[in-house]
């Protein structure tokens, strides 16, 4: 298990995460999102040192220091020496990561298609992407941090790395943070998701409950109601189109007082995560 | 186990440098004494030395570490570099090992190649002058390869470390390498104008002559006294150990967040500009030391010399400044740093030419360690038909008209001092304009070298003098039995 406790990081005078706190379970993909500039980079890399930071970070108890051999960070722009290919970039990892699994960086070249020979100057940045992905995975790590890592991959290869990585969590106790503005493609790949605001984590939930609890809702009325009565009322956001009113509420609180204004018209409608997301970070920003 | 297949990796990383190495290396030594040896010329003052290996290793020292340590400008790379699971001290540590391994590995081929063609192709008539090329000779000069290349890439990694970019980077790497040849310059434009300075054997009684290192110096000192070389080097290996422990900890302590911003270290550039600005002020200062402060007929700050040094400094370090700050700096900032650095410039050079130099010009060996004093008169005149007796003496150079004899009496010894002190002591009363005189007129008084010399024949000292003094003269040529040699009455034997 992954457990940041106080986590503090400032550039110069100006703090970007403030006693921030959050467990990872094993076994889970976990998505990252948040606002730009909220610090998912920086946390990424204060968990995997590249940063210094105030604070404690431990992977499975022990500081996280001790234990990068367990932990793999994919940078947001791909990383390899020049006119190296991904055959030579695997014996480099090698030299560091001791339960790096020959046959299973094999059978990722064979699922991807992928040419370890083809110097990696000449690939395209997504197939650069793909070559660190694999190798990452291929290190078999016991934390693997993917900073932005999944923009510019073709739909194909992240249903195949989405496979890949669902097999390597439920096989191990392999976790995998994944942080991105593409809140459409962590829906593809991620148990669960949480949400970097203020500096700090602002919640963490499953997929499944999030889609269980967030809802939208059209409201028709005889007459069209004045803004304050939603105002009051603890929904995330609205919208008032003359009679018809556009509600996103979490909870059942909420649902109790929207159905208190007894409207004539109570109307579900579906709700992505990326608008589940939008909502929380504008109702987080307003805050502030 | 990381470590050594670390070490492969980066050997791999960087196989077209370390080629590149090999072959500059061999070209410039071995190559070129093979090329010498087999053409057989320019036999008189051949010389089989590895200066051009020293040179090349000055600027290899300087560059190298920018190559194998060139991850560190550029965040993206850091982001690899610092997750990977090796503690940063240790990554530190190979790349540095690494940087040194792939210079100094092609220098001690090309030495060792060189010595085999010295001892088997090079004619023995083309050694003659240098001596042969002994098994002894390789090994000093492996050893200052070894310890030099160590040495020389310290003040660059020193420079990366608290720089965010590469032009800032090569621009204080250039600064901080100046610093020992600028100090060495300091030093002797403050302390060789003194009355009774004797150069090449100076020093002898207050050396600092030990912060000169730079391997092509060691380089040529070794080949000419045994030995002389090695305070300069243990002094620079000291400090090297002491840079190389700041290195390391400043790498651990490496902010990636800052690269290619205005720092990495906040107190990198003052530092840098008080200590180099003070020193380049210092040179000038000194220079022109006695037409400000002794020569001139108005108060120094009047002078135009020490205006005008005051106005060149201060353009160049606004200069420095706009292109530090991208624009224009802070002008009251600059003002007040400029005269802090001015001001200790100005108080360092008083002190280095009147309290140093007094008491250099004061310096009296202890006179129980004193057993012999060597006393040496000689004018300028040069006969090749005497050229075997040459000796070197100050200010003139070669010169093979002089008198020379060494008492041993302990009275002879107590008035040869006594003599000595008086001397110095009448010229330290002289008023200026008489000094100034005195001091151009070296070649109309006779002329005396004095060398102290202990039990086991060791230098205590060594000065030179003008004896100005009709009765100094006489009691000296009492003492000592010899006549002293006035250039000025000419010498009988010369036809001049």
């Amino acid at each position: 298990m992954l457990k940041i406790n106080n986590l503090s990081k400032a550039f110069a005078d100006y703090p970007v995460l403030s006693a921030l706190n959050w467990e990872v379970p094993d076994g889970k993909v976990f998505g990252l999102i948040g606002s730009n500039g909220a610090g998912k980079s920086t946390l990424m890399r204060c968990i995997s040192q590249v940063y210094d930071y105030d604070g404690d970070i431990s992977l499975d108890g022990a500081p996280i220091a001790d234990r990068k051999e367990k932990l793999f960070f994919v940078s947001d722009e791909p990383f390899y020496f020049n006119r190296f290919n991904t055959s030579e970039m695997r014996d480099y990892y090698r030299i560091f990561y001791p339960d790096f699994d020959q046959e299973y960086y094999r059978h990722l070249l064979e699922l991807f298609h992928f040419d370890e020979k083809k110097p990696l100057h000449l690939l395209s940045r997504g197939l650069k992407r793909q070559s660190i992905i694999i190798l990452a995975l291929s290190c078999k790590p016991r934390l693997i941090l993917m900073d932005e890592s999944f923009d510019g991959l073709d739909p194909m290869v992240r249903l195949t790395l989405k496979r890949e990585l669902i097999k390597l969590v439920d096989a191990g106790e392999t976790s995998v943070i994944i942080s991105s503005h593409n809140i459409r493609e962590l829906e593809d790949i991620c148990d669960e998701m949480a949400l970097l605001e203020k500096k700090q984590i602002a919640f963490t939930q499953s997929l499944e409950d999030l889609r269980q609890n967030y809802h939208k809702v059209q409201l028709g009325y005889s007459q069209a109601p004045a803004a304050e009565v939603f105002e009051k009322m603890p929904v995330l956001s609205y919208e008032i189109n003359n009679k018809v009113v556009t509600v996103v509420y979490h909870g059942d609180a909420a649902r109790q007082e929207i159905e208190a204004t007894e409207p004539i018209l109570f109307n579900p409608l579906p709700l992505s995560m990326e608008e589940i997301f939008v909502v929380e970070m504008e109702v987080s920003q307003n805050e502030k | 186990m990381k470590s050594k297949g670390y070490l492969q990796h980066l050997l791999k990383q960087y196989r077209a440098i370390v080629i590149l190495y090999f072959a500059i290396s061999i070209i410039v030594y071995p190559v070129s004494l093979l090329l010498q040896s087999l053409s057989r010329e320019d036999w008189w003052g051949f010389d089989y030395s590895p200066i051009s290996l020293a040179v090349m290793m000055v600027v290899l020292g300087a560059v190298t570490p920018f190559i194998v340590f060139s991850f560190i400008y550029d965040k993206t790379k850091m982001d690899t570099y610092f997750a990977l699971p090796l503690a940063r001290e240790r990554l530190f540590l190979i790349h540095f090992f690494f940087s040194w391994l792939i210079q100094i590995i092609p220098a001690l081929v090309s030495n060792f190649l060189a010595f085999l063609i010295a001892n088997t192709i090079t004619p023995a008539e083309m050694l003659k002058y240098a001596g042969p090329y002994s098994f002894s000779k390789f090994l000093v000069w492996s050893g200052i390869l070894v310890l030099g290349s160590l040495i020389l890439q310290l003040p660059s990694m020193l420079a990366i470390l608290c720089t965010t970019n590469l032009f800032n980077g090569f621009v204080y790497a250039l600064v901080l390498h100046l610093v020992p040849i600028t100090i060495q310059g300091v030093w002797t434009s403050s302390a060789t104008d003194y009355f009774g300075y004797t150069p090449s054997q100076s020093f002898g009684d207050f050396s600092l002559t030990n912060l000169e290192f730079h391997s092509i110096y060691v380089m040529s000192s070794s080949q000419d006294t045994a030995g002389k070389y090695l305070p300069a080097l243990a002094v620079w290996f000291l400090i090297a150990l002491a840079l190389l422990a700041l290195s390391s900890r400043l790498f651990k302590g490496h902010k990636v967040e800052r690269t290619n911003t205005a720092y990495m270290v906040k107190g990198f550039y003052p530092a840098v500009i008080a200590i180099y600005g003070t020193l380049l002020m210092l040179l000038m200062l000194n220079n022109s030391f006695n037409e400000i402060f002794l020569y001139s007929e108005r108060p120094f700050f009047l002078n135009n010399v020490f205006i005008s040094i005051f106005l060149f400094g201060f353009v160049v370090l606004f200069i420095v400044e706009i292109i530090r700050y991208h624009g224009l700096p802070k002008i009251g900032r600059t003002i007040l740093f400029y005269l802090a650095i001015f001001a200790v410039a100005l108080g360092l050079s008083f002190f280095l030419n009147t309290t140093v130099q007094n008491r250099l010009m004061k310096a009296m060996p202890p006179r129980d360690k004193v057993a012999k004093i060597e006393l040496t008169s000689a004018d300028y005149q040069y006969n090749d038909e005497h050229r075997q007796k040459e000796i070197f003496v100050y200010p003139f150079g070669y010169v093979t008209n002089y008198s020379q004899v060494t008492v041993e009496a302990e009275e002879d010894i107590d008035k040869v001092m006594h003599i000595h002190r008086e001397m110095v002591d009448n010229w330290l009363r002289l008023d200026l304009s008489a000094r100034t005189h005195e001091s151009m007129a070296s070649y109309n008084n006779p002329q005396l070298r004095l060398v102290y010399l202990d039990s086991s024949g060791h230098r205590l000292l060594t000065r030179s003098y003008s004896v100005f003094s009709l009765r100094h003269r006489q009691d000296l040529e009492a003492v000592s039995g010899i006549d002293l040699i006035n250039p000025g009455e000419g010498d009988p034997e010369s036809d001049w």
